[in-house]
Formats: C-alpha cells, sequence, structure tokens
C-alpha cells in the first residue's frame, strides 16, 4: 500500500484533470475518478501531464458512459480502500476458493445500473467503458447485473432478453424461404459435427424437463 | 424404368383406381412427417413446401380423398407398375403446394398391403394433428416402422441422399422404439425386400469377403492393407484404425464414382454392390466419410484426419460480439448455478458451438479460479467443462484437496454420465422380469440426472468386515431441474447370518438430504419381498420396493425406477457386481425359501 500513495503524491499537485470523450464532451475528473480507474492513473504516471488543461482523450467511451462513470466514482470514492487490487496474489487465491456472489450489488449500485438496462445495448456500453477505463467496482456491479439477468431463465428468455436469433443470419428459419430447397441439396456445404449433433440429438433434456 | 408408364390425367387415374381391388379403412403416414413426431429436436416447418404426406392407403380412400380435393389438385401423376406385385404411386400438388405422395397397394402379398392389414401395430392413432387437411383416417406410422423402412431403402439407389439423412436422425430416436411382433417384422421385411429387388435390382449377398483394386488407396492405406487387393469383415475392423476405416471407405467411394467425381454416387455403390457390412459402416459413418470429400474439394489436399469427424473450433469465443473475451469470462464467473449453462446452451448455434468447445471451459476455469490452480499438469486434464461445473458444485463439499483424488471423482461422475436412461429402465425391468411402460417425461428426468449428478467424496473399506463403500454424491434434478440432493450411499458387502445358514449379502442405505432428509435401505433378499429368517428366507407381505407407486426418496419417480437409479449410483468399484447380485437374487431366494415358514405363510 505504502508505493499506491506515493504514486498519488506524483499527480497530486494539480488534483483536476480534464477528459475528452469519444463524441467531444469535456469532463473534469479528480482524485476519487483517478483512483478508481487504473488505466487512467497509469496513464497519468506514464505521461507525466503538468499541463492540465489539454483534456486526455478518451476515445473509445461516449459521453454519456464517461459521465456515468464519473458519478459512480465519486460515489464510491470512500469505498476505495477495500477494493483490493487484483494484481495482489493472496488475494487472488482467496477469491478463487470463495463462491462468487452476484446478488450483494448496493441499493445504490442497483438504482445506479438500472439506467443502463432500459435501453437496448447501453448496459454492454458501461461495461466496456468500465472494462477500458479498468473501474473494478463499476465492472463487476455491470457483469453481476448480466449474470443476474440470465439466472433461472430458459434460453427463449435469454433469447428475447438479448435479441439473439436462433440460427445464424441467412441459416435455418432465417433462411429465406425460397433456398430452402437450394440449400439442403448445395454439396459444398460442410457440415461439421457440431451441426450434426445439434441437428440430431437434443443437447440437452431441457427441452422435455422443463 | 421400363416397367413403369405415367399416367398425368386425373380420369384416367380415376379409373384405374377404379380395379384395384385391396381396400382398407384407414392410411398410414409414413416418410418425413411422421418422423416429425418422433424427433424431439425436429423444428416445426409447418408451411414449408418439401415436408410432403407421404401415405399408405388402399385406393378406395384415394378415390374418396381425390373427390374432395379435386378443386384444389394443381398437378398430379400415377406411376403403374408394369409388374402386377408392386404398388401403385400417386404424387399429387394442390395449389397451396402441398405435396402429397400416395401409395396403393395392388395384391395382397405387397408390403404395402401388409402394413394396411396390420396397421393397429405399425402405427399410432392420431386425431387433432392433421385433421384439417383431409377426411381420410390417418394413423402416424411406428418409429420402428419408419426405422426398417429407411435401413433396407439405402441398400438401394432410391433416394439415397435424403434417405440417409433421415436414417440418421432416426437413429436418434431408436431407444423410444415401440414393442413389435419379432415375427411381423420378419415378414414385413421380407415383403419389403422383395418390392425393392423387383424395382431396385438384387441386393449383394451377405458375404464377408471382397476385392477392390489396391491402385485407388493412398500409399499408406496400401502399406496397412499389405498390397493386398481382398479384405475380410475382420481385418478391416483389426488392421484399420477408425480413421484409416473411413478414409478407405472414402478412397474406395472416389475411385467407384464415375468422371463426374461426385461421392455420393461412390458411396451408393458401396452401400447397393459391397458387402453388407461395408454398407452399415458407411451408413453409419457417412457423415465423417463426407466430411473428408467436402474438406478435399474446399482445400485440394488428401488429408489424414486426426479425429473421426471435423472438429470447428471457433476462434472468436464472444458470446456477445460487443464484449471482450476477458469481460465475458468475468460475466459468466458470476453464474454459479450450473443448469444455467443448459439454456445458455441452448441460446443459438453460436452458443452451442462456444460452449460445446473445452478450449472455452480451459479459459474459462483459468480465469476463475486463477491460472495457480491445484493442477499441476494441465496436460492430464481432458475435460475442463466437467471439471469447472464440478468445481462450482461440490467445492465446498469435497474435503479433497489433492489433485489426483478430485481427478477420479472426475471420472467417476463421467462414468455416470455415460450410463444411459434406457440402462435404468432395462435394470427395473431385469429385477421386476417385466415389461415397463416408462412416460418420455421420466426417461427424460433420469437422463437429466445422470448427466447432471456430481461425485464428491469416494470411499472403499475393504479391510473392514462386512466390506463398506461409501460414495457421496450432490444429485441435481430429483424433484425439479434445479432441486440440488445430497445423497449418501453406502454399500455394505459381506456375510449374514451363522453357521450353515451363512448367506453372501449385500445391503445397500440411501441417505438424501434435500429439505429433509430421508433413508432407504434394502438388501437384496427386500427387494423381492423376502426376509432372512432364523432357518432361511422368509416370504413377506410388505410394500414391494419395486411397485409402482412412488417411494419415500422421490415422490415423483416410481419406485422400481427410482431404486434401478439409486443402485447405479454406488461406488463404482462395486456397481457391477452389486447389479448383478441384485438381478439373481431372486431365484435364489426362492429356491431357497424355507419350507417350514412358507407353510406358516398359507
Amino acid at each position: 500500500m505504502a508505493t499506491n500513495v506515493e504514486e498519488t503524491y506524483l499527480y497530486s499537485s494539480p488534483t483536476t484533470f480534464k477528459v475528452s470523450s469519444k463524441d467531444g464532451e469535456i469532463f473534469d475528473i479528480d482524485d476519487s475518478f483517478i483512483n478508481q480507474s487504473k488505466t487512467i492513473k497509469n496513464m497519468l504516471n506514464v505521461l507525466d501531464i503538468a499541463d492540465n488543461h489539454m483534456p486526455i482523450p478518451l476515445q473509445n467511451i461516449k459521453g454519456t458512459m464517461l459521465n456515468a462513470a464519473i458519478v459512480f466514482c465519486k460515489y464510491h470514492k470512500n469505498d476505495l480502500l477495500s477494493i483490493p487490487d487484483d494484481e495482489d496474489e493472496d488475494d487472488f487465491e482467496r477469491d478463487a476458493y470463495e463462491p462468487r456472489r452476484s446478488d450483494d450489488i448496493s441499493e445504490w449500485d442497483k438504482e445506479f445500473i438500472k439506467q443502463f438496462t432500459v435501453e437496448e445495448g447501453t448496459l454492454f456500453d458501461i461495461i466496456m467503458a468500465a472494462n477500458y477505463l479498468d473501474i473494478k467496482a463499476l465492472l463487476a456491479v455491470g457483469c453481476k447485473t448480466i449474470a443476474n439477468m440470465v439466472r433461472g431463465k430458459n434460453s427463449d428468455q435469454v433469447r428475447q432478453m438479448f435479441n439473439i436469433s436462433y440460427d445464424p443470419p441467412g441459416e435455418g428459419l432465417n433462411t429465406p424461404r425460397n433456398s430452402v430447397t437450394s440449400k439442403e441439396s448445395g454439396d459444398n456445404q460442410l457440415l461439421t459435427t457440431q451441426e450434426k449433433e445439434s441437428r440430431c440429438k437434443t443437447p440437452s433434456p431441457e427441452l422435455m424437463y422443463d | 424404368m421400363s416397367i413403369i408408364t405415367d399416367l398425368s390425367k386425373i380420369e384416367i387415374i380415376l379409373q384405374k383406381l377404379d380395379h384395384s381391388s385391396v381396400s382398407h379403412q384407414k392410411a398410414i403416414l409414413i416418410g418425413s412427417r411422421a418422423a416429425r413426431r418422433y424427433l424431439p429436436h425436429f423444428r416445426d416447418v409447418y408451411d414449408q413446401p418439401h415436408a410432403d404426406w407421404d401415405l399408405i392407403l388402399s385406393a378406395n380412400l384415394l378415390l374418396q380423398w381425390l373427390k374432395q380435393q379435386q378443386i384444389n389438385i394443381q398437378t398430379t401423376t400415377m406411376i403403374i407398375p408394369l409388374l402386377n406385385e408392386l404398388d401403385l404411386s400417386v404424387n399429387c400438388t394442390l395449389n397451396n403446394k402441398q405435396i402429397f405422395d400416395f401409395l396403393i397397394p395392388r395384391s395382397s402379398t405387397s408390403y404395402s398391403t401388409f402394413l394396411l392389414e396390420h396397421i393397429t401395430e405399425w402405427s399410432y392413432e392420431i386425431s387433432s394433428y392433421i385433421g384439417c387437411h383431409c377426411c381420410i383416417p390417418i394413423a402416424i406410422a411406428h418409429s420402428r416402422l419408419l426405422l426398417i423402412l429407411k435401413r433396407y431403402m439405402l441398400y438401394y439407389q432410391h433416394q439415397w441422399n435424403k434417405t440417409a439423412n433421415d436414417y440418421r436422425q432416426l437413429l436418434e430416436i431408436k431407444q423410444n422404439e415401440c414393442q413389435l411382433n419379432v415375427d411381423l417384422e420378419q415378414i414385413f421385411i421380407k415383403l419389403f425386400i422383395n418390392n425393392n429387388e423387383i424395382l431396385h435390382g438384387k441386393r449383394p449377398a451377405d458375404i464377408d469377403q471382397f476385392s477392390f483394386s489396391v491402385d485407388v488407396f493412398s500409399h499408406d492405406i496400401r502399406m496397412k492393407l499389405n498390397e493386398q487387393s481382398t479384405l475380410t469383415r475382420n481385418d478391416f475392423f483389426t488392421l484399420l484404425l477408425k480413421d484409416e476405416q473411413i478414409l478407405f471407405v472414402y478412397q474406395l467411394a472416389v475411385a467407384s464414382s464415375s468422371s463426374d467425381n461426385d461421392i455420393l454416387i461412390g458411396l451408393e455403390k458401396i452401400c447397393t454392390k459391397y458387402p453388407l457390412w461395408l454398407a452399415d459402416f458407411t451408413i453409419d459413418n457417412w457423415l465423417d466419410i463426407y466430411n473428408i470429400y467436402v474438406f478435399y474439394r474446399k482445400y485440394k489436399q488428401n488429408i489424414l484426419l486426426p479425429l473421426t469427424s471435423i472438429q470447428v473450433t471457433l476462434e472468436n469465443q464472444r458470446l456477445f460480439q460487443e464484449l471482450p473475451e476477458l469481460v465475458m469470462y468475468n460475466i459468466l464467473s458470476f453464474i454459479t448455478d450450473t443448469t444455467d449453462f443448459h439454456s445458455l446452451k441452448l441460446v443459438c448455434k453460436h452458443w452451442y458451438t462456444i460452449l460445446k468447445q473445452d478450449s472455452f471451459w480451459k479459459e474459462l476455469y483459468l480465469f476463475r479460479f486463477g491460472s495457480k490452480g491445484q493442477f499441476s499438469q494441465y496436460s492430464q486434464i481432458s475435460r475442463w467443462k466437467l471439471l469447472y461445473f464440478w468445481k462450482l458444485e461440490c467445492d465446498n463439499l469435497s474435503s479433497f484437496d489433492n489433485e489426483d483424488e478430485i481427478l477420479k471423482l472426475i471420472d467417476t461422475t463421467m462414468q455416470l454420465r455415460k450410463i444411459k436412461a434406457n440402462s435404468v429402465v432395462e435394470l427395473w425391468e431385469n429385477l421386476t422380469k417385466q415389461n415397463q411402460f416408462i412416460e418420455p417425461l421420466i426417461l427424460s428426468q433420469i437422463h437429466y440426472i445422470l448427466l447432471n449428478s456430481y461425485y464428491y467424496y469416494l470411499n472403499e473399506d475393504i479391510l473392514e468386515s462386512p466390506n463398506k463403500y461409501t460414495a457421496k454424491l450432490i444429485v441435481i434434478g430429483l424433484e425439479n431441474s434445479r432441486s440440488r440432493t445430497q445423497m449418501l450411499i453406502t454399500l455394505l458387502v459381506g456375510d449374514y447370518g451363522s453357521s450353515r445358514f451363512e448367506m453372501h449379502r449385500e445391503q445397500i442405505s440411501i441417505e438424501c438430504d434435500s429439505d429433509k432428509i430421508q433413508t432407504l435401505t434394502f438388501d437384496g433378499p427386500r427387494l423381492y419381498d423376502y426376509s432372512w429368517g432364523t432357518y432361511g428366507y422368509v416370504r413377506l407381505s410388505g410394500d414391494a420396493l419395486l411397485s409402482i407407486e412412488p417411494n419415500q426418496i422421490n415422490q415423483y419417480l416410481p419406485s422400481g425406477i427410482c431404486i434401478s437409479l439409486l443402485s447405479t449410483m454406488v461406488h463404482p468399484a462395486r456397481r457391477e457386481r452389486f447389479i448383478q447380485y441384485l438381478i439373481t437374487t431372486e431365484s435364489h431366494c426362492s429356491s431357497s425359501l424355507c419350507a417350514l415358514c412358507d407353510d406358516m405363510c398359507y
């Protein structure tokens, strides 16, 4: 932990920086964000930016997501110390033996993540942003939310939830009607064992048992 | 073919049909539409034009149908074989593109007459399924019948490709086949073969040996064959490995097909001209053989595949295209219920392919449990998925830390997964010595339980007397598809009684812990309502353990099937002998039934 404190001092002279998102929005970030986003922390260490008027470009993240991440970090600035560093090997070992829980999302986090679950696809965006910025807590909340969405659902519900089609485009049920017969007689098609099995076998008894 | 005339005028067809004499009251639906009924994985394609109606029926019924549908008929053709013992065939297309194929028996010796005469044995009654399409009383052919038909159809050049495809699917449902009289079957096969031989020529004799030109084979196959140009069945299966057998058939087929290089012609020749055992092998492995061909066409190189089938490995293992792998593993590592993965697997083809790959589970395992996991040798792990599932289900239950022990538990779990639901039913039938009717739902549940049970403790104390075999499992699916039951199965093997009445005895006791603890203890004689009295076996008049009623362990499964299921879950070191013991006990009991006690009972 001692080294972390030193690192913090390195860039602590200007306590705020500017970052710009993919769509050009500029945000002020402070310690709470820098300490939780390992990407930014590393970036600042490497770049050694003295001039805090030049926004740091974050080309992978949309403004709305960046804003959300900043809000998230502001709220969580105090539990920073309890989040272990994942490169700490002892911790990794400990983590491996404990069952992973996804029902421990705090009320605030639930409310926070709710804004993303409404619109299709934005949950992935916030996860991607968290992944890029390397904000462990936010990433965990996003991943847990998806895991919770899947839990106890049957394949049909999962399909609907993520808007997935049963077959790849142009195959199976998605085949254009008239080409059904011509496709079946086409002998250039590589039949794979997987296809064979998915066609013939019931992959799991779920169909009948549920 | 010269023995056939074609007709397409409906008036003439009606006229010809009048002359046909055999009359029956029902029609049998055969072919793909009937097959659809029995293929659980067959997806519904109700309105697709290639799902045609294949019906066997009498001329009377067809006349009736033609009159009803006359305005809807677009085209119709009739095929009249010149030989009188062959069936008539009428093909109709309706205005709405539906295709109907009818087979009308003309003589009493045709196989379709035979089928119509034994309609109850060969078919299921069906009412609502097709009611709206025609007013003919239709029954649907048994899966067994479809199987026989397809199998023997394969020996003739008629529609080989389509038939082979259908046959593959039908084989999958072979296990649920109905009980049919063997004599009936023999007669049917004979009639069917006769009929086909007239149409498509004679089948090859069932010979052991055949010869070929050795030049057509690649160098390594020739080496294996010692440059000889004859091969017997025995040599084929012993000299060649499975890969080479497939390659052999492939090269033989390529050589047999003429200039246009179509392997299907070659495969057809193998099935029609070569010995039956080779035909059977070809039919069973035709997809693998065909894959080599497709592969060759694509890459223009002849390779000996390391596996008997091409396994496509997806390099991109992303379930969601938007999210990178690491994030996806992160998400999945929060899914702790293994049954959730079942529904993920069925989401779409892409997910199914990914979730079937062991490399995927390896990555997930390493992500979740760390690269510093317990296994010193990753190369010895061959079932990452099972390992991952086992970890999720059993890690907190198991006290074993040793990696060899864990791998042994996983192997044992794998053995259990290989046991078929049907073998459990067979055991029940063996124990009760009578056929048992099993609802498909129950069969499916047994299958599910066998696939979702995990051993987490195994122990054998063979030094103790009696020998004690202990197995602990977590069983998923006993009550509902997500319920977990911890089970302790103890098997005691030893001698019982004293002096001259000493008997060998094996006693199983099962302790179940779901919401409340249930126990069940029985030994061989108890299973058959016998008990060991002072002077020998005594017959009890208690509740039979094998009766149909549900037992205390599980209220949804019939008692007998539950007993059979649990008996297959005992410690694997003793499993076979224990089952053997159970099966043979009854005769042993009844033969040494104490005469005195017997008298007292009556």
